[in-house]
C-alpha cells in the first residue's frame, strides 16, 4: 500500500542522518539515568567512558582510556588515559577530570553529586574501595574484590567521562548541556521533540563521517513508517516487529538482524505458596510455547533461549536449550506430582509494546497444560509497584538488555542477594540454593581467564534453572533495526539492545 | 453577570487550590510510586530507602500534602523526580506547543462549523441543510483517533504532502526562546520557521478540529434558528429593514453569545483532550508529558501540569464570559451564570 | 415527519441499527460462528475464506465471532456510563438546583473543579488506579461524564424550583426531599434523557480511546476498542484487522447520535 519513497525531504543527505526516539526527556545526567528509550540515546552519542564495548565481540576496547594492566591480586587496575584529547568544551581530559567524574559517584559529600545517583551501583558498588590517581596520567580503581567484568562495565553509558568545566557549572543539574567528549556534541535540544548533534573532530577514533545527526522524537509506530518510506527518517530501531519484513522489501530500506541480547522471561515470586514447589515453577517453564511466542507476538524477530545468558554472551551452551524446551506433557505430569493440576495462576504484564500479544500467548499456553492462567495488563506504574513488591504478585514478566555484552551484566544485578529483582520481584533469597549461586557469582567475576571464565557461566546457567528456577526464559529478542539502504556502518548489535553508536555511519554518495 | 465575573476571579485561587488537592489525592491514591519505577532500574534495597528519603516520600502523607501547598504558596511546582529539570520549566516547554495545536486545531473548528452552519440556516430544511446536519454528526462520532491515521495514510504516505510527525523537520536548527515557534520567528528573526511549522500543524489540527468542528455546526444552526424566530427579528422585519442587515445586526448579534459559549467550551476541551492527538503525531506537547509523568509516577509534575491546564482551562472560560459580555451588554444586569 | 431525523430517512433505521447492535451482542452465544477465545485457522487468515467469513487475527482467532463478542463491553460502557452519569450527576444537580443559596454555589464550585480537569486525563487516571475491566471503565467513563450532567440538572432545577408551583408545595409544609422527587423531578428528566442519548457516543468512543493507550478490557477478551488498537499496526499488511473494528465502532457511535437526535427533536415537537 506504501507507495515509492517521494523524496520530498530528501535533503543534505550526505550531511545529515535522522535517528528515531521514542521519547525525550532532556535530561542527559549519565549517573542518573533512570530508563532507556530517550535520553541514553543521546548520551551514548555524546559522551564515552573509559572502554567501549560495540557488541561485536566480548572483549572490551580501549576508548578514553588507550590501555589498563590489572595487579597480581586482581584487585587494582590502572588505566592510563589517552594523551592530547579534549571535551567538546575545549577543556583537556585527563586523569584528574575521570577522577572528578568517578569521585561524584561515591563521595555523598560532592556537591556535584546529583540526589539519585545509581552510578557506583552499576559499578560494583560497596565493592569499589576507591578511585585516585597514582600518578600524573593513570586512574586507578581499587577493588575490595576481583572483578573480572570491571573494564566492561566502564562501558556502560553511565561511567562516561563528563567534562570538569561543565561539572563546575552546572553541578547536580546538567540537564540538557553535557559536554564530554565522545563522537558528537549537542548543538541544540528541545524536550520531546528532538536533539540535534553535530560530529566532533576531537573525537578519539577520529571525526566521525556524518556531520549532522538529529535524534528526532516520533512516538507513533505508522508515523515512523511514513516517515522511513518518505525518507524523512533515517535509522530506527522502534517500529513494531509485524511490520519489519515488509520494510525491508521495499525499496530503498533494508532491515539487518541484530544479534538477540535482549531477554525475556517470566519472574516467580519463589515465596507465594503456590509457587514455592520447585515442580510448579518447573511445570510453568516447560509449559510455554516458546515457537508460538515467537510467531505470533514476535511475527519471527526472536529466537529460542538457553537460559539467563542469550547465544550472543560467554556462557551460553547449546546444552542450555533443554532447558527452556517447551514440553506440555512433561509440564502437566510435574503440576500433577505436585498435585496443584487446576492451579490458577496471576501474570502482571505491562500493558504496551510486545507485551500484551506475549502475554495472550503465555496464557494460552499455560491454560493447555493445566494451569488457569490469567495476564493482568497494567500501566507502567502499577506494574512496577506491584512487580517490585513480593506480596503484590505470583509471577510477572521481566526483560532484560543488555548494557554490555557480559554474562555479568545478567547474574549480578538481577539475581545476586541484596538486588531488588532476586529480593522483591522472584524472592528467591529465601531459597537453599542462593548461597551458592551467591558465591558462584562471586567465583566468576575472580576469574580472569576468558575461557574458564565463561565455563563458570555455563555451570552457572544449568545450576539457577535445575535447582532454583526462579525465571523462567521465554524468548531472546532484539530491537529490530530498520535503516535507509544508503546507509554503511550500521552498528546492528548494539541498536538491537538500545545501544547508539553512529560514528562509522557513512551516507553513500 | 458583571458582578458574577468578579466573583469568579476572587475564586480562582481557591479553585486551583481544589485542583492541586483532587490531583494530589487521586495521584498518591495510584499504586506505585516513583521508587518502583526507579527499581525497575535494579537497584538494591540499601539504595530504594535513600531515595525514599530523598523524595520526600518517607513522610507521612499529610506532611507531603503541607509541604506541597507551602510550596505552591510560593510558586514553586519543584523538581520532576524524573526528569531532574524544574516543573514550572517542563510547563514552559510543553504548554505553549499544545496551545498552538489547540490553537489551529480551534481556527480549523471555527472556519469549518460556522461555515457550514451559516450555509445550513440559509438552506434551512433544503438538501444542503440536510447534508450538513447529516455530515456534523458523522464527524461528531469519528474516532479521532482513528481519522488521525487515515489522514497519515493518505497525506503522508500517499500523496506525500505533508509531514505525518514533529512541530517542525529535522533539516532546522531551532533553539526555542518562549517555545512558541509563531513568536520566535519574530524574535529571532526566523521567517523560515513558518512555512515549514504550519506544515506541520495541519494534520493535527485537521483531526481534532474537524471532529469538533460537528458539534459547532448543529449547535450553531441551532442557535441561529431559534434567535431567528423571536419577536424583535419579527418585528425588524415587519419594520421592512433589509435581509441581510437584519441577519448580521439583529440576527447573529443576539446568537453571538450562544456561539461564543460553543466556541470557548471546545476550545477548553481541546486544551487538555489531545493526548492521543499528541502521540499519534509526535507532537511534543504537556498531554504527552502527563502520560508519562503519570505512569513514572512522578508526582510533582502531573501535579503541576493538571494545575497547569486547569488554569488555561478557567482563562478560556473567562475570557469567553468577558467576550460574551462585550457582545451583548444586556447581559450585564443579568444574574450570576 | 421527515423533521424528526436529519436525514429525511424514517426514524426507524437508527433505532433498528441500535436494536440490531443490542440483539447482535445479547445473542453473541447463539450467533457467534466460533469460539472467540480459541484459535481457528492460520493467523491472519483472508476475509471470505475458509476460516470464517471476516478472516482470523494474529492468533488465529476468528474475527467475525471476536467482533460480535466485542459489541458486548462496548455496548456495556456505553450505556452503562451513561446511566452512571445521568443517575449521579442528575441527582446532584438536582439537589443543588432545587435547594439553591449557598448550598448550590458550594456543590457547583465542586463541578467546576472537576470540569477543569480535562476528561480523557481524569479516565486515564481512574483507570490506572483501578485496573483494566468493564465495571471499572463505566465508572471512568462515566465520572467523567458527571459535571456535564450535574450541571444540566442543576440550570434546569434552579428554573423549577422558582416557578409557582414548587413555592406552594413548599408554603404546604411538604419536605425537601418530597419537592426534589415528586415535584421537580418530573419536570426535568425529559432534558436530562435527551443529553442521555446524545453522550452515549461519546462515552463510546471515550471508551475506545481509553482501550488506545491499553488501559481498557483486558484480552484476550473480545473489545472493539483493543481490535483497533491491535490490528492499527498491522494495516499495511491485514488492513481489515483494524478497519473491521473501527467500523463497527464509527457505525455504533453515529446511530448512537442519531437516535439521541430523535429523542430531541420529539421533544421540541
Amino acid at each position: 500500500m506504501v507507495g515509492p519513497p517521494r523524496g520530498s525531504a530528501a535533503r543534505d543527505r550526505d550531511k545529515t542522518i535522522v535517528f528515531a526516539l521514542p521519547d525525550l526527556v532532556g535530561n542527559f545526567e549519565p549517573q542518573t539515568w533512570i530508563g532507556f528509550g530517550d535520553s541514553v540515546h543521546v548520551v551514548d552519542m555524546v559522551a564515552r567512558g573509559l572502554t567501549h564495548m560495540d557488541f561485536s565481540d566480548p572483549v572490551p576496547q580501549p576508548a578514553v582510556a588507550e590501555s589498563w594492566s590489572l595487579s597480581p591480586d586482581g584487585l587494582t587496575y590502572d588505566f592510563s588515559i589517552r594523551r592530547g584529547l579534549t571535551f567538546h568544551d575545549g577543556t583537556p581530559v585527563d586523569a584528574q577530570a575521570v577522577l572528578r567524574t568517578f569521585n561524584r559517584m561515591i563521595d555523598s559529600t560532592d556537591p556535584t553529586r546529583p540526589d539519585m545517583s545509581f552510578a557506583l551501583e552499576n559499578l560494583g558498588g560497596a565493592n569499589i574501595a576507591g578511585f585516585s590517581v597514582p600518578w600524573p596520567n593513570t586512574f586507578r580503581i581499587i577493588l575490595k574484590k576481583p572483578d573480572a567484568a570491571l573494564p566492561g562495565r566502564l562501558s556502560r553509558p553511565d561511567m562516561v567521562i563528563i567534562s570538569p568545566r561543565t561539572l563546575s557549572e552546572k553541578g547536580r543539574h546538567i540537564g540538557p548541556d553535557l559536554s564530554a567528549c565522545g563522537p558528537y556534541r549537542i548543538t541544540s535540544v528541545t524536550s520531546n521533540e528532538r536533539v540535534v548533534l553535530e560530529a566532533f573532530d576531537g573525537f578519539y577514533a577520529g571525526r566521525p563521517a556524518t556531520r549532522r545527526v538529529v535524534m528526532e522524537v516520533i512516538p507513533d509506530p505508522l508515523a515512523q513508517i511514513s516517515a522511513l518510506a518518505s525518507d524523512q527518517l533515517n535509522i530506527t530501531n522502534s517500529v513494531p516487529y509485524s511490520n519489519i519484513d515488509r520494510l525491508g522489501r521495499m525499496e530503498g530500506l533494508r532491515f539487518t538482524r541484530p544479534a538477540a541480547f535482549i531477554t525475556t522471561a517470566l519472574a516467580m515470586n519463589c515465596s507465594a505458596r503456590k509457587l514455592a514447589d520447585l515442580r510448579v515453577r518447573q511445570a510453568i517453564n516447560h509449559g510455554i510455547d516458546r515457537e508460538a511466542i515467537i510467531a505470533d507476538a514476535f511475527f519471527g524477530k526472536a529466537e529460542l533461549p538457553g537460559y539467563i545468558t542469550p547465544k550472543s554472551e560467554p556462557g551460553y551452551d547449546p546444552s542450555h536449550m533443554d532447558l527452556s524446551a517447551f514440553d506440555p506433557e512433561k509440564a502437566s505430569a510435574l503440576l500433577r506430582d505436585a498435585g496443584m493440576m487446576g492451579m490458577e495462576l496471576t501474570i502482571l504484564s505491562e500493558n504496551n509494546g510486545f507485551w500484551m500479544r506475549l502475554g495472550q500467548v503465555v496464557e494460552r499456553s499455560l491454560r493447555t497444560i493445566g494451569i488457569r492462567a490469567t495476564v493482568d495488563y497494567l500501566d507502567t506504574g502499577t506494574f512496577n509497584a506491584r512487580a517490585f513488591s513480593r506480596t503484590g504478585h505470583d509471577a510477572c514478566f521481566l526483560q532484560r538488555s543488555a548494557f554490555f555484552p557480559d554474562p555479568d551484566g545478567r547474574f549480578s544485578p538481577l539475581f545476586a542477594t541484596g538486588c531488588t529483582v532476586a529480593e522483591h520481584m522472584t524472592a528467591q533469597t529465601g531459597l537453599p540454593d542462593q548461597p551458592a549461586l551467591d558465591q558462584a557469582i562471586a567465583a566468576a567475576n575472580a576469574e580472569h581467564d576468558p575461557t574458564r571464565r565463561a565455563a563458570r557461566y555455563v555451570a552457572m546457567n544449568r545450576f539457577m534453572a535445575e535447582r532454583m528456577l526462579p525465571v523462567a526464559a521465554m524468548v531472546n529478542t532484539f530491537m529490530p533495526v530498520v535503516a535507509s539502504a544508503g546507509l554503511r556502518g550500521i552498528p546492528v548489535n548494539a541498536l538491537g539492545t538500545f545501544r547508539t553508536f553512529l560514528e562509522d555511519v557513512v551516507v553513500d554518495a | 453577570m458583571t458582578s458574577g465575573l468578579l466573583r469568579r476571579v476572587a475564586t480562582l485561587p481557591f479553585m486551583l487550590l481544589a485542583v492541586a488537592s483532587l490531583i494530589f489525592a487521586i495521584m498518591h491514591a495510584l499504586p506505585g510510586s516513583m521508587i518502583e519505577s526507579l527499581s525497575a532500574q535494579f537497584v538494591s534495597d540499601a539504595q530504594r530507602v535513600r531515595l525514599m528519603a530523598g523524595l520526600g516520600l518517607d513522610q507521612p502523607l499529610w506532611r507531603q500534602y503541607l509541604v506541597y501547598l507551602n510550596s505552591l504558596a510560593h510558586f514553586d511546582f519543584g523538581i520532576s523526580a524524573q526528569t531532574g529539570k524544574s516543573v514550572a520549566t517542563m510547563i514552559g516547554e510543553t504548554l505553549p506547543v499544545t496551545m498552538e495545536m489547540a490553537g489551529a486545531s480551534f481556527v480549523v473548528m471555527t472556519v469549518c462549523g460556522l461555515g457550514a452552519a451559516l450555509i445550513a440556516v440559509h438552506a434551512a430544511d433544503g438538501p444542503a441543510d440536510v447534508a450538513i446536519r447529516l455530515l456534523s454528526i458523522i464527524l461528531s462520532t469519528l474516532p479521532w483517533f482513528w481519522l488521525g491515521l487515515v489522514l497519515i495514510m493518505i497525506f503522508s504516505l500517499w500523496l506525500g504532502w505533508l509531514p505525518s510527525f514533529g512541530r517542525l523537520p529535522p533539516s532546522i536548527d531551532y533553539r526555542p526562546v518562549t517555545n512558541f515557534v509563531m513568536i520566535d520567528a519574530v524574535i529571532l528573526g526566523r521567517p523560515d520557521l513558518i512555512g515549514p511549522w504550519i506544515s506541520h500543524l495541519v494534520l493535527p489540527s485537521l483531526t481534532v478540529g474537524l471532529t469538533s468542528s460537528g458539534v459547532v455546526m448543529r449547535l450553531v444552526r441551532s442557535e441561529i434558528l431559534a434567535t431567528m424566530k423571536k419577536e424583535f427579528v419579527l418585528t425588524a422585519r415587519m419594520k421592512g429593514i433589509g435581509a441581510n442587515r437584519i441577519f448580521l445586526r439583529h440576527i447573529l448579534r443576539n446568537a453571538a453569545v450562544g456561539i461564543m459559549t460553543v466556541l470557548g467550551a471546545q476550545f477548553g476541551a481541546m486544551l487538555g483532550g489531545s493526548v492521543v492527538a499528541e502521540v499519534v503525531f509526535g507532537y511534543p506537547g504537556i498531554g504527552r508529558m502527563l502520560v508519562r509523568a503519570i505512569e513514572s509516577r512522578d508526582y510533582l509534575t502531573v501535579q503541576g501540569a493538571g494545575i497547569a491546564i486547569a488554569a488555561l482551562y478557567i482563562l478560556v472560560n473567562f475570557m469567553t464570559d468577558l467576550a460574551c459580555l462585550y457582545a451583548n451588554p444586556r447581559l450585564r444586569d443579568g444574574v450570576w451564570s | 415527519m421527515h423533521r424528526l431525523t436529519p436525514f429525511a430517512m424514517p426514524v426507524v433505521l437508527p433505532w433498528t441499527i441500535l436494536g440490531l447492535y443490542l440483539a447482535v451482542a445479547i445473542l453473541a452465544p447463539y450467533i457467534a460462528p466460533a469460539d472467540p477465545l480459541a484459535a481457528t485457522g492460520a493467523p491472519l487468515s483472508p476475509l471470505f475464506g475458509s476460516s470464517g467469513i471476516l478472516g482470523t487475527d494474529g492468533f488465529g482467532r476468528d474475527v467475525a465471532s471476536r467482533l460480535i463478542w466485542g459489541l458486548r463491553p462496548m455496548l456495556a460502557v456505553s450505556f452503562g456510563a451513561v446511566f452512571l452519569a445521568t443517575l449521579a450527576g442528575g441527582a446532584y444537580g438536582l439537589v443543588a438546583g432545587g435547594i439553591g443559596g449557598r448550598t448550590d454555589w458550594l456543590m457547583m464550585s465542586v463541578v467546576d473543579v472537576m470540569m477543569s480537569i480535562p476528561l480523557i486525563l481524569a479516565a486515564i487516571l481512574v483507570m490506572a488506579a483501578l485496573g483494566g475491566s468493564v465495571i471499572n471503565l463505566i465508572i471512568s467513563v462515566g465520572i467523567s461524564q458527571i459535571p456535564v450532567f450535574a450541571r444540566l440538572a442543576r440550570a434546569l432545577a434552579s428554573v423549577e424550583a422558582r416557578k409557582e408551583y414548587v413555592l406552594a408545595a413548599r408554603a404546604v409544609g411538604l419536605s425537601r426531599f418530597h419537592v426534589l422527587v415528586r415535584e421537580i423531578l418530573p419536570n426535568i428528566v425529559r432534558p436530562l434523557l435527551v443529553q442521555a442519548g446524545s453522550v452515549v457516543a461519546t462515552a463510546g468512543l471515550t471508551a475506545a480511546a481509553l482501550s488506545y493507550l491499553g488501559l481498557g478490557v483486558r484480552p484476550p477478551a473480545p473489545d472493539i476498542g483493543y481490535m483497533v488498537k491491535e490490528g492499527q499496526e498491522l494495516i499495511f499488511i491485514a488492513p481489515g484487522q483494524t478497519l473491521l473494528p473501527g467500523l463497527v465502532l464509527g457505525v455504533f457511535a453515529l446511530t448512537a447520535a442519531l437516535c439521541g437526535e430523535t429523542i430531541g427533536q420529539e421533544r421540541r415537537r
